[in-house]
């Protein structure tokens, strides 16, 4: 059954909330910070997509806020932007469901909670740190801060987390278990993340991910958290656009037909092993682009893909106009993209063992 | 909700402490066999132990023991998985003709906190990246998926205590919705140092053996396993029907929204989720013949479910297994559907291991001794940190 | 500095009090429920708190229930049984 995507909101490098992200895609400026990576050669500065949510000021009260951490900061003002986004939509808050996608969990806080007992002895574990790193912990702090009691899930798959989470939220409303969710992804970036990139990749790119090189390392770390709040298409005067199917699966025994017809964004950001999966899988029929620079390399940002491909939807086409990203070049010819309206929007990502996920949008 | 169809369960696996398959952890349950031991793999500065119900090694299989590329919780989730799909009847030329998901909970297996690795990091090293390798390929629903090369969707849920009874209800919901013919779901997870000090930390656990229910409950044991049904639609399973060993009926599912780790005081989501599960199966609440109830034996949570219970349920019997496999996490509410099933096939429960002593704050308590029954339809409840509460239903085949 | 005013201190850095001052704590309000309104997590990090920097074991939620009552009770528990 389609999906109706009422209200989006977004945290990343480039800001928050859809205007910031839609100035974002526009933009060429890339927001990187540089963080301090740890290796056994000492300690080097990289650049890294990190996300701020001091914009959570508008929605809850600092005093409420102080036992939540950055991993649940971002999924909470992802959470209530998308849900102020969505305007002036009834909402039941009991018949409205939680459905949190994250590729590797609340890694800082786990790492802060070893860290309590590694440095001050096995007594002195700090329980609230304990409860922060647990996956669920950022849809336990939504569901009680925005007073939602319907069904709360979190899911972590990789690559695959976002899609995967997707297909049990289209089934919740299918069978009216729910009639809303609010999906989204968080992911954030750590110094363990950082020490470990380092150990697999050696110094990372230090400029823009570069998706199209499907043969080079060009991943720069991020984070961020994207939310939709999603409805069964009843009622769909004033949304984004409607999500068709979706699919999953391994790329080892399933084969993938791309359409022809609309656009495909990829979440090709920058990992060689992944590259080549998408290298197979594009041909000069199929029109292609990719946002990642606008927010780095994690396995969730393909929720970032989605909100573009809802921009672009919602838009008629119109972002395409000022698109910054390079323009792929596939077997030496330069593809261009149409100014007529486009009505499918496809995003596909693929994990670093070919699982894939693929996410088919159309215009209302 | 809409109306449903029926979902059969045509397989179990299962391995924890009472025992290395489904069987043998069956028989150990109805025995009350406690296997609780000083926690063997991690050494520990608290001053007291904390015994935990540990997986001998020789459980597993020997080829499945070796094996380098999946951590212990990947290894106990393939182990129940491939028990679940030989007792479905099921072989691997059946499952590639059909659509099959998987959907497994878990709570350590998502987790990147191997200890050692981490020590390594902060002592300015460079520790073998070997358990980082290991945690990307042993992602619990993914690990299986590939074991069988299964196509259909595939989901790992984090719900902390529910995501096994999560995950059977999600994988429920994918059968009914047409995504996949067949699901092979539940839950896995170890035991490992960070969950014992995290548990330890927030002051539920026992060092002692858990008394769920028991006026002199001081907390929880941790455990460890795996537990996994075959969820198989009307249509998928049709040729063999002598397979089908318990019909999944329904899920309910809701949350407190209201602390990160007490459950509600009057246990607000586990009532709704209750009342969603018997009104979308339209079941009367004398229709049950038992509740397998979550029963951690902490303070909290024991007094909120005898409660609800109470409620919802007056005069139903209950029971709480954890007494012999301790906490599993994520592997409990598959653990304990396992149990479910096993209960409506022989006619009876089991003693609530544990209890002796009623609680007078308690308005009701659990079974104390073997029970049988004459009803044909269970419920299998679990409350997580964080409030989410899931609710499953059986009936006998 | 007082036990009475480092404890106010540690409440606040330790459990992340956002906007509340060491004037704000009185020595006899309630710590939990009204009053400061901390809660049962709070009450296990404070155990921790206690142990680091006082070297106090605390044996058991009861126990605390009733040393935490106030930054009053709080001192006087602390001056009983620390070891630091």
């Amino acid at each position: 059954m389609p999906v109706t995507i009422r209200g989006i909101g977004v945290v990343g490098a480039f800001g928050s909330g859809v205007d910031a992200f839609s100035d974002a895609l526009h933009s060429t400026e890339r927001r990187t910070k540089n963080v301090v990576v740890q290796s056994s050669g000492g300690q080097e500065e990289m650049p890294c997509y990190r996300a701020e949510t001091a914009g959570l000021d508008e929605f809850i009260p600092r005093a409420s806020l102080r036992r939540v951490d950055h991993y649940a900061r971002m999924g909470l003002l992802a959470a209530s932007l998308a849900l102020k986004d969505s305007g002036g939509i009834e909402i039941n808050r009991e018949r409205l469901g939680i459905i949190i996608a994250t590729g590797y969990g609340a890694s800082a806080t786990t790492s802060a909670f070893l860290d309590s007992f590694i440095n001050d002895g096995d007594p002195l574990s700090s329980p609230t740190h304990f409860s922060n790193s647990v996956h669920n912990a950022a849809a336990a702090h939504i569901s009680i801060l925005l007073r939602v009691s319907g069904p709360c899930l979190t899911v972590s798959q990789f690559e695959t987390s976002l899609t995967s989470a997707l297909l049990t939220a289209t089934t919740w409303l299918e069978e009216r278990r729910v009639d809303l969710v609010l999906l989204g992804s968080v992911d954030e970036y750590c110094d363990i993340l950082g020490y470990c990139w380092r150990r697999f990749f050696g110094e990372w790119n230090k400029h823009e991910v570069d998706p199209f090189r499907f043969d080079r390392q060009s991943a720069v770390p991020g984070e961020g958290s994207a939310f939709f709040l999603l409805s069964r298409p009843e009622r769909d005067e004033g949304a984004y656009c409607r999500i068709i199917s979706i699919e999953t699966g391994n790329l080892r025994n399933q084969k993938l037909a791309l359409s022809r017809k609309g656009l495909l964004i990829i979440g090709a950001d920058g990992h060689r092993q992944c590259g080549e999966s998408y290298a197979e899988l594009l041909d000069e029929a199929v029109r292609a682009l990719s946002f990642t620079p606008v927010y780095g390399s994690f396995p969730t940002n393909n929720a970032f893909d989605m909100a573009a491909a809802a921009l672009i939807l919602k838009k008629d086409g119109a972002l395409l106009t000022a698109c910054a990203v390079p323009e792929p070049v596939l077997s030496g010819s330069k593809q261009s993209f149409p100014r007529e309206d486009i009505d499918v929007v496809q995003c596909l990502k693929v994990g670093w063992e070919k699982a894939f996920g693929l996410i088919t949008l159309g215009r209302i | 909700m809409k109306e449903r169809s029926s979902i059969a369960v045509t397989g179990m696996g299962c391995i924890c402490a009472a025992g290395a398959d489904a069987v043998e952890c069956i028989a150990s349950l109805f025995e009350g066999k406690r296997n609780l031991v000083p926690p063997s793999r991690f050494r520990s500065t608290h001053p007291k132990i904390y015994p935990v119900l540990e997986v001998p090694g020789e459980f597993l299989p020997e080829k499945l023991r070796k094996r380098e590329d999946l951590h212990l919780t990947g290894k106990f989730a393939v182990a129940a998985a491939h028990e679940a799909i030989a007792n479905a009847g099921l072989s691997i030329r059946q499952l590639e003709k059909k659509r099959v998901g998987v959907c497994v909970g878990t709570t350590v297996g998502s987790s990147m906190n191997n200890e050692d690795f981490y020590r390594g990091f902060r002592m300015g090293g460079d520790p073998d990246m070997a358990p980082i390798t290991r945690y990307l390929r042993s992602n619990p629903a993914s690990a299986i998926a590939r074991e069988f090369s299964l196509t259909g969707p595939c989901q790992t849920v984090v719900n902390a205590c529910s995501s096994g009874t999560d995950a059977i209800g999600i994988g429920l919901s994918w059968i009914r919705s047409g995504i996949c013919d067949i699901v092979v779901a539940g839950g896995a997870d170890e035991l490992c140092h960070v969950t014992y000090n995290g548990f330890i930390s927030l002051m539920v656990t026992d060092d002692g053996p858990c008394k769920p229910f028991d006026r002199r409950r001081k907390g929880l044991n941790l455990g460890e396993g795996a537990g996994m049904l075959v969820l198989e639609s009307e249509d998928s399973c049709r040729e063999r029907m002598e397979r089908v060993r318990s019909i999944l009926f329904g899920y309910g599912c809701s949350t407190d929204a209201y602390h990160l780790t007490a459950p509600h005081p009057k246990g607000e989501g586990l009532r709704r989720a209750l009342r969603e599960v018997l009104r979308s199966c339209d079941i009367d609440t004398g229709e049950i013949a038992f509740v397998n109830a979550h029963g951690t034996g902490t303070s909290d949570n024991d007094r909120v479910e005898s409660h609800v219970l109470n409620e919802l349920l007056p005069g139903v019997p209950f029971l709480s297994t954890k007494g012999i496999t301790g906490h599993t996490l994520g592997a409990a509410g598959g653990i304990e559907a396992v149990f479910t099933v096993a209960c409506l096939e022989t006619g009876r429960v089991p003693a609530s291991a544990g209890f002796s002593v009623r609680d007078p704050d308690l308005p009701v308590s659990p079974v104390e001794q073997t029970t049988t029954f004459k009803g044909h339809t269970a419920l299998s409840q679990s409350l997580a940190f964080g409030g989410s509460n899931g609710a499953l239903l059986f009936k006998r085949a | 500095m007082t036990l009475n005013e480092q404890l106010k201190q540690l409440l606040i850095e330790e459990l992340n009090l956002e906007e509340i001052t060491a004037n704000d704590i009185t020595d006899d309000m309630p710590l939990f429920g009204e009053g400061l309104g901390l809660d049962s997590l709070d009450a296990v990090e404070l155990v921790v708190i206690l142990e680091k920097h006082f070297g106090v074991q605390v044996k058991s939620l009861e126990e605390g229930r009733i040393a935490f009552q106030s930054i009053n009770a709080l001192t006087a528990y602390v001056e009983e049984k620390r070891t630091k």
